[in-house]
């Protein structure tokens, strides 16, 4: 039998050849395509031997390798889980957590491909992909690929499209699709070490230095090329009477070959290169590129740990990661602290005590003892500082302030509420600051975590936002100013309260009263100097201290309404009542410059992501301005109520000519 | 009598027996009359001005201009919203004619002037609240000067090339180049009110004259047919110029004019089209020299020039995200030059003139964008936002030294009470 190539005279060329020229223009898309085809027809699926699943104790020892990614060097548990959350939206997939998941994905992707990962919630995007809906809302790989394949047309036409252009399952289609790449790209990263190639044939298998029978790695093989070259050119000479190896060595050429199409999975970035600062995916030296020696100990280096891996030998693992980890990075590095972050999880546990605290302040109230407030207080006070931590850890990490995206604004916002409202409750001891507190720590931990299920949440900065100074300054300013505007509307919706169905009880009034203009004067001083420092960061950026840009004018626009309130209230064009409505409203103009600005898309300031948000605010405004609305008509009928009521008594006291019973003054608001 | 002796320069005396008097004494009386309501006016105007209400009233308008300026960027895009909400003294919706930002702000600045003024009370509780207006009425002066007085502009500047003018964002002018001196170009620009379809333009330094026959901020090239008998030249011979819709990004327009130049000669006169950011049109005079026209950005000279020794862009590692870019450049004045780094968030301050690293052309060689921008206001915000700090940190910790004090005395009563 004659070698299909043979018509190549020079054997090493051609292995070469064989292996990896195939390579380099292979799309992924062609990939897919092509790996469908070869699987359905010419050649059986590659066999693997590692279907045992990893362990958890190995997927953690595979946890701490150090990965590059979206422009940063992060632990691999925070990759897998970024990845997870980009495809399913959740951080655990059934049993698995997310970095047991990759382990599994990266060695078994054919197996991974029928795992239900992918999130579709849109009912017009599974009608768009002709999938039977299903009740967990997940679909595999498999599926998901046989529908794009089926409808890829129509997906072609959106990918001509821009984003503005495309409607909301448009866009959803086409995150599906490049999501669906990335799966292809993610779970054959380390294809090339997989042991999926068994030498039936005791010869070949020995001069490839392989027991009859044992699978070996693509990778195997690609260091034993002058081997194969040898074993090439004595088939070649011996055509007329080929040995029963030599149709075995075709075959695994070909298999090899069908491999070989994977180059192009290159996410899982983990090599240190030579030059340059952008790390390599192994694939990337395997593209018939000369290897360096380093590179070459690096590989087989990975090659071990794969194995190791596979294996779930963890004691080996284990001694392989910390010599592979030392050698990538040298110094000291923030993995460490990040994977004690993850471990920890910080913020979901603030949130359990700000909810024991709550919990424990209503018990609390229903008897007379102290003990439920003290409770509430100390439960506060750990909720707080593990949100604190949480944000400590995070500036350690990136070695930057604490706000530096929409994420961490949110995250940071609920901290500033719940400390305001802790500091209100040491002075005030009135129980309105611990609830302040609570509500608003509570609320801003569980939209944070909705961002946060969408990635990675410790993103790089672009160019202009790149400034550590400006960003403790001017950002974490104007985000305590949103936290502290916050903090007022809730107090302006307390006073609102009061001035609605308890109005004559005047001492506690009043001091509602006097805690709102503390806090809105607090508002204003953290909004205003925060607006005024952005201005001067533009001005030291851009050039100009003043744009009108949607940014600039949704800042302002929070600090007008402050000023407004206060002149309205002092100028009496407004009433109390109308002071506390409007003051509870102010959430609503923070809610706007804080996410609605975003939507508009326009601006030097543009640069977080809108979909979903204009509903959400929409629906937060219309809540708020009907529960103040009702709030304030019920004051001011109570308020009429009250006037008339107190005009009848006048009316008597005057009419009985009693200076004795006529009602003392009413105390101002 | 009390009653008279209580307003002893109304009532004048009318025992008075000379008989000049008399019409002396009414005329007092009506000056004194007139200056008394004179007086109340005054009064009443200071009070109107410097009233809380009207304070209150236009800072609601403000807020609704700012509102409406903000949604309508997203339609007209930013620079004409600011055009028409923030940078005009009114603005029409249908007929009606409504106050703009700046007359809003100019209202703002009287009321709070005025009432400084006249309406200041000097009082501990106010203290924090007067510098605070303080600081605002310095911010809006600082405002006022920069809307009068600041110019701005980029410099597009290629890597080895070296630059002396800055271009305007939106203006737009029509420059005719005079090759005859052999050490330097004569350039002539036609911008602002000479800009104007219909125009008919002349300067000695161009033999013929230039009419301005269509001029669109925004348009396309379409193809017609060669017409051999009519007078279209250059590329106007088989394109002509369609008018499309202003685009919200000002990157997204394609400014171009039509002339009709006349008086050189039969073979050079016609009618041409010119583009924005696209090579001049040679104008063949008779004495063989080659002019140049060419409708491009409004351009200012500076008084000094930038060369661009490298830009550089740096991107995070693995990915395609910029990290930072920054110019080396030159700082040219007559002879002498300094080199220097220009680089985000760190501009150059130069003679009265700042230039900001503001974006770049990928390309080879690459060319990077300064803004340049000189603002005689620019101090004001500065100082502003220090004394409105101060004055608001003044006033909490007033407001905290009165809570204090309240607590105290209600400890005080509840005290004695029991």
């Amino acid at each position: 039998m004659k070698l299909r190539c043979s018509s190549v005279r020079c054997t090493s060329c051609r292995v070469v050849a064989c292996l990896l020229c195939l390579v380099a223009a292979s799309s992924l898309c062609a990939q897919t395509r092509s790996q469908e085809g070869n699987q359905n027809s010419e050649t059986p699926a590659l066999t693997s031997t590692t279907n045992a699943a990893v362990s958890p104790e190995a997927a953690a020892v595979f946890a701490r390798l150090p990965i590059q990614h979206a422009g940063r060097i992060k632990p691999m548990a925070t990759f897998a889980r970024h990845e997870l959350l980009t495809f399913s939206h959740r951080s655990k997939i059934g049993d698995q957590d997310a970095i047991t998941w990759l382990a599994n994905t990266l060695l078994d992707p054919e197996k991974a491909a029928n795992e239900p990962i992918f999130r579709i919630t849109n009912d017009q995007v599974l009608l768009a992909l002709e999938l039977e809906p299903n009740k967990k809302q997940l679909y595999p790989m498999s599926q998901l690929r046989a529908a794009i394949r089926a409808h890829m047309g129509t997906i072609s036409t959106l990918l001509d499209k821009t984003r503005d252009e495309r409607s909301l399952v448009e866009e959803q289609l086409v995150e599906l699709y490049s999501k669906s790449l990335e799966f292809m790209a993610l779970s054959r990263s380390l294809s090339a070490f997989i042991p999926s190639y068994a030498i039936h044939d005791p010869q070949l298998a020995r001069a490839l230095d392989l027991a009859p029978d044992q699978p070996a790695s693509y990778y195997h093989f690609v260091t034993h090329r002058q081997a194969i070259a040898a074993l090439l050119d004595k088939a070649d000479s011996r055509a007329d009477a080929p040995l029963p190896g030599d149709a075995e060595l075709q075959r695994l050429l070909t298999q090899l070959n069908n491999r070989s199409r994977e180059t192009s999975a290159q996410l899982l970035t983990i090599l240190l290169p030579d030059e340059g600062e952008a790390w390599l995916a192994p694939w990337a030296l395997l593209d018939g590129r000369p290897i360096s020696p380093t590179q070459q100990a690096r590989l087989d280096q990975l090659n071990n740990i794969v194995m190791a891996l596979a294996g779930n030998d963890t004691q080996r693992l284990e001694t392989l990661a910390d010599s592979w980890t030392s050698s990538v990075l040298p110094d000291h590095h923030t993995i460490g602290l990040e994977l004690i972050f993850d471990k920890a999880d910080f913020f979901h546990k603030s949130v359990v005590f700000y909810i024991a605290a709550f919990l424990a302040f209503l018990i609390g109230m229903l008897g007379t003892s102290p003990w439920g407030r003290r409770i509430a207080l100390g439960c506060l006070a750990i909720g707080i500082a593990l949100h604190g931590t949480g944000l400590v850890f995070r500036m350690l990490i990136m070695g930057r302030p604490p706000v530096s995206n929409l994420y961490e604004s949110i995250v940071f916002v609920g901290f500033i509420a719940a400390f305001f409202g802790f500091v209100i409750e040491l002075i005030r001891k009135d129980s309105l600051g611990l609830l302040t507190a609570c509500v608003l720590g509570t609320i801003f931990q569980f939209i944070g975590f909705r961002y946060a299920s969408e990635g990675d949440t410790m993103g790089m900065l672009v160019a202009v936002l790149n400034s550590n100074f400006w960003l403790s300054t001017h950002v974490v300013t104007i985000t305590i100013g949103y936290g502290a505007s916050l903090v007022a509307s809730l107090v302006g919706h307390v006073y609102l309260g009061r001035l609605a169905f308890a109005p004559s009880n005047t001492e506690k009034l009043n001091a509602v009263k006097r805690l709102a203009m503390g806090t809105t004067a607090i508002a204003l001083l953290f909004t205003m100097i925060g607006t005024i420092l952005g201005g001067i960061w533009a001005d030291q950026s851009w050039g100009r201290f003043w744009g009108w840009d949607p940014k600039e004018n949704g800042a302002l626009l929070i600090v007008l309404w402050i000023v407004i309130l206060l002149h309205a209230r002092i100028s009496g064009v407004v009433s109390r009542i109308g002071f506390a409505a409007a003051l509870s409203l102010t959430s609503i103009t923070v809610i706007i410059a804080w996410f609605g600005v975003n939507l508009l898309g326009v601006g030097l300031h543009s640069y977080g992501r809108a979909f979903g948000i204009g509903r959400n605010i929409a629906i937060f405004s219309a809540v708020e301005l009907f529960i103040v609305g009702i709030g304030y008509f019920i004051a001011k009928a109570k308020d009429t109520q009250l006037k008339r009521a107190k005009e009848a008594q006048l009316e008597t006291a005057r009419r009985h000519n009693d200076p004795e019973r006529r009602p003392a003054k009413p105390a101002h608001a | 009598m009390p009653a008279s002796s209580a307003q002893p320069t109304v009532v004048p005396h009318a025992t008075d027996p000379s008989i000049g008097s008399g019409a002396e004494a009414s005329t007092d009386r009506s000056a004194a009359a007139s200056h008394m309501k004179n007086r109340t006016l005054a009064r009443d105007l200071i009070d109107t001005l410097a009233s809380t209400t009207l304070a209150t009233y236009a800072l609601i308008w403000l807020l609704v201009l700012l509102v409406a300026g903000t949604l309508a960027q997203r339609y007209v895009g930013l620079h004409e919203a600011q055009l028409r909400y923030f940078q005009s003294w009114f603005f029409t919706v249908g007929v009606v004619p409504l106050p703009g930002g700046r007359l809003t702000l100019t209202v703002i600045f009287i009321t709070l002037l005025t009432k400084f003024i006249f309406k200041t009370r000097f009082t501990r509780r106010q203290l924090g609240i007067n510098i605070t207006h303080f600081g605002v009425i310095l911010i809006l002066l600082g405002g006022f000067v920069t809307a009068m007085f600041s110019v701005e502009g980029a410099m597009p500047i290629e890597e080895g090339a070296t630059n002396n003018f800055y271009e305007d964002y939106h203006k737009l002018e029509l420059a005719v180049i005079n090759p005859s001196n052999p050490d330097y170009d004569e350039i002539t620009a036609f911008s602002g009110s000479l800009l104007k379809p219909g125009k008919e333009l002349a300067d000695e330094s161009f033999p013929g004259t230039i009419t301005i026959k269509k001029l669109y901020k925004n348009c396309r090239v379409v193809s017609i047919a060669r017409d051999a008998t009519s007078n279209r030249r250059g590329a106007a011979a088989t394109n002509e110029l369609r008018e499309l819709p202003v685009d919200p990004k000002p990157e997204k327009n394609q400014a171009g004019a039509v002339i009709e130049i006349q008086g050189i000669s039969p073979q050079t006169d016609g009618v041409y089209i010119t583009l924005n950011n696209y090579n001049p049109i040679p104008i063949i005079a008779h004495d063989g020299l080659v002019y140049q026209v060419s409708l491009r950005a409004k351009r200012y000279q500076l008084p000094f020039a930038i060369k661009l020794d490298d830009f550089d862009k740096q991107v995070h590692p693995g990915t395609g995200m910029a990290r930072s870019y920054s110019s080396m450049v030159e700082v040219i004045h007559n002879d002498t030059s300094r080199k220097t780094k220009i680089w985000m968030n760190h501009p150059l301050h130069e003679s009265g003139y700042t230039l900001y690293q503001s974006s770049y052309i990928d390309g080879t060689p690459q060319i990077s964008v300064l803004a340049v921008v000189k603002n005689y206001g620019r101090v004001f915000p500065y100082i502003a936002s220090g004394i409105m700090c101060i004055g608001l940190l003044v006033h909490l910790f007033i407001m905290y030294l009165d809570a204090i004090k309240r607590r105290k005395t209600h400890q005080a009563k509840a005290g004695g009470s029991s």
